[in-house]
């Protein structure tokens, strides 16, 4: 049964976006990600314009966070002090995104840019998530303790200026590099439509040393936020969401996320976050592909400002 | 033909003086005015028919064939811009760019017989029947380059069936009464569009007719591309309201 898209101007199988939906939706409630960083990638190869797919999938990313952040409400897993300047900073961010968006469709090159990004964050972020759960698991089979870190410690980042106490954390760290990671969110997620949770988690707890039960809730709640922003951002900016298409995501990734958080249960963290790098590392792959082999057409029609 | 010839042939008609060889004209149709586009648009097919009657008041009260039939349907024209990708630095990008500000969204000639065998290119041109790279003119480009690009947006148009040569599409189930069908891909925008018909013997034109159909999408997927154009704040608040909701019931039925 096919389904026609109003803004993508085309006809694609009902069944075939609510099962890639529901795909990513089960990843995503497996590892704990918003998918976004799967589910635009798989939207551009299977056809809808890059334009179209990032920002429905912005509006979709909505939806897969407000699920999991009420779930974490409940169990008051949320920082909400933190989330505010998370959320002002990343609204900037999304400003800057959504204006290079804009202005990089119309030189041609937003393909490119997408692709490029893509491989970057997801090579270096598969790399260092596939790295760490080798070692961990390494460390286990040995049976040697892991080496806790010391409450006390603290990097260079602790030392900046600017200082404020987040009660709930337990923190009293610098503003500005919370001002910094929120808008780089921000701006990465209108750029590519992906909330950047896997970017984010792991910033808030390396970084600024937020405590794991409080991690998850609170990156939730700001790419709640910031999606939201960002889709209405992109809807006057560049009218290219399609509510058709994003719905059809939401109820195929908002289920799939049910079943993907239950098994998610079963399993070990770093099986889990070895699984998670590796498919990381596989989308990254697949964009070096396109960026590096010959492709077999090098021409290419698009409409106005929409490469393609 | 210049404009005066055609003028005097008018004119001739109109005094009764016309020429045996014109004593017929065309009376053309199409099965559908207007095409829906709704949820389940998956591309649709349009039938244009009709046929080769005597001129009225023609002394003459028979056609005399055989006819040809050549029929042009185009579409809304917009801007396009055909890209090549060059490898820079091992990484494949797209370095070159022209813009075609007038490209028609479909393109597409049906004919009785294949269109060079139909009338001559000089034909053609006069009554801008195919597409030849002067049918599509590119914005502000190096004249080396504009050929070649126009060659490929006519191919790439042509792999994706918005633009189309349909060789012996046409068929004549009479001596005078013809009938065609085109598939109109499933991507076709909205706007509207214009059917001609060529009424062709021994490779001279002898009567042409034009019909307007639309294409428009209805139901919800109006309002939704309508509210996305119009009110783009609103409808960016209605898919962040859409995708909460959608969120929030996903939590609660599925609560654990």
């Amino acid at each position: 049964m096919h389904i026609y898209l109003p803004i993508a101007e085309l006809s694609v199988n009902l069944f075939f976006l609510i099962g890639i939906g529901g795909m990513v939706g089960f990843l995503s409630g497996l590892f704990g990600v918003g998918g976004g960083f799967l589910l635009t990638p798989l939207l551009i190869f299977s056809g809808i314009p890059a334009p179209v797919a990032v920002a429905s999938v912005t509006a979709q990313v909505v939806a897969a966070s407000t699920s999991g952040a009420q779930s974490y409400y409940r169990r008051g897993g949320i920082d909400f002090q933190l989330a505010f300047f998370l959320i002002i900073s990343g609204v900037t961010g999304s400003f800057l995104g959504v204006t290079v968006f804009s202005a990089l469709r119309s030189v041609g090159q937003l393909e490119l840019v997408i692709s490029l990004s893509y491989l970057v964050f997801l090579g270096a972020i598969g790399t260092l998530m596939l790295v760490e759960a080798v070692r961990t698991a390494w460390r286990n089979r040995d049976g040697r303790p892991r080496p806790h870190k010391l409450p006390g410690q603290h990097s260079w980042i602790h030392g900046l200026p600017l200082r404020m106490r987040f009660k709930r954390s337990n923190l009293y760290i610098s503003l500005l590099p919370v001002l910094a990671i929120g808008c780089f969110i921000g701006f990465l997620g209108a750029l590519l439509g992906i909330g950047g949770g896997f970017i984010l988690v792991p910033a808030l707890v390396y970084l600024l040393r937020v405590p794991g039960n409080l991690v998850i809730g609170t990156s939730l709640v700001q790419v709640l936020a910031i999606m939201a922003a960002t889709t209405i951002l992109h809807a006057v900016d560049s009218g290219s969401v399609d509510m058709l298409l994003a719905f059809c995501l939401m109820v195929g990734s908002v289920t799939g996320a049910q079943f993907g958080a239950s098994l998610g249960q079963r399993m070990r963290g770093d099986q889990l976050r070895g699984l998670l790098g590796l498919i990381v590392l596989a989308v990254a792959l697949r964009f070096a592909y396109t960026l590096l082999a010959t492709p077999e057409e090098v021409f290419s029609v698009s409409l106005p400002g929409v490469t393609g | 033909m210049t404009l005066a010839l055609r003028l005097l042939a008018a004119l001739m008609l109109l005094t009764g003086l016309a020429l045996p060889a014109q004593a017929q004209r065309l009376i053309s149709t199409l099965s559908e005015q207007e095409i829906s586009i709704d949820s389940t648009f998956a591309g649709e097919s349009l039938t244009l028919f009709g046929n080769v009657e005597p001129e009225i008041g023609a002394s003459d009260n028979s056609v005399e064939g055989p006819f040809d039939i050549i029929i042009t349907v185009q579409g809304p024209s917009s801007e396009r811009t055909v890209w090549r990708k060059s490898r820079v630095f091992g990484v494949w990008l797209n370095t070159q760019g022209i813009r075609f500000p007038n490209v028609p969204a479909l393109y597409h000639v049906l004919t009785t017989r294949p269109l060079f065998d139909t009338i001559s290119p000089e034909v053609q041109e006069e009554y801008q029947i195919g597409l030849g790279p002067q049918a599509i003119p590119a914005a502000d480009a190096d004249p080396d380059l504009k050929g070649a690009f126009t060659q490929e947006l006519i191919r790439l148009m042509t792999e994706s069936r918005r633009f189309g040569q349909n060789d012996r599409f046409v068929t004549f189930l009479s001596p005078t009464f013809y009938s065609a069908q085109l598939v109109l891909p499933a991507d076709v925008p909205n706007g509207t569009y214009l059917a001609k018909t060529f009424l062709v013997k021994d490779g001279e034109i002898l009567d042409e007719r034009a019909e307007r159909f639309f294409v428009r999408t209805t139901g919800i997927e109006r309002l939704l591309s309508n509210s996305a154009r119009d009110y783009p704040l609103l409808y960016g608040i209605a898919c962040v309201l859409l995708a909460l909701f959608t969120g929030w019931i996903g939590a609660v039925a599925f609560r654990r």
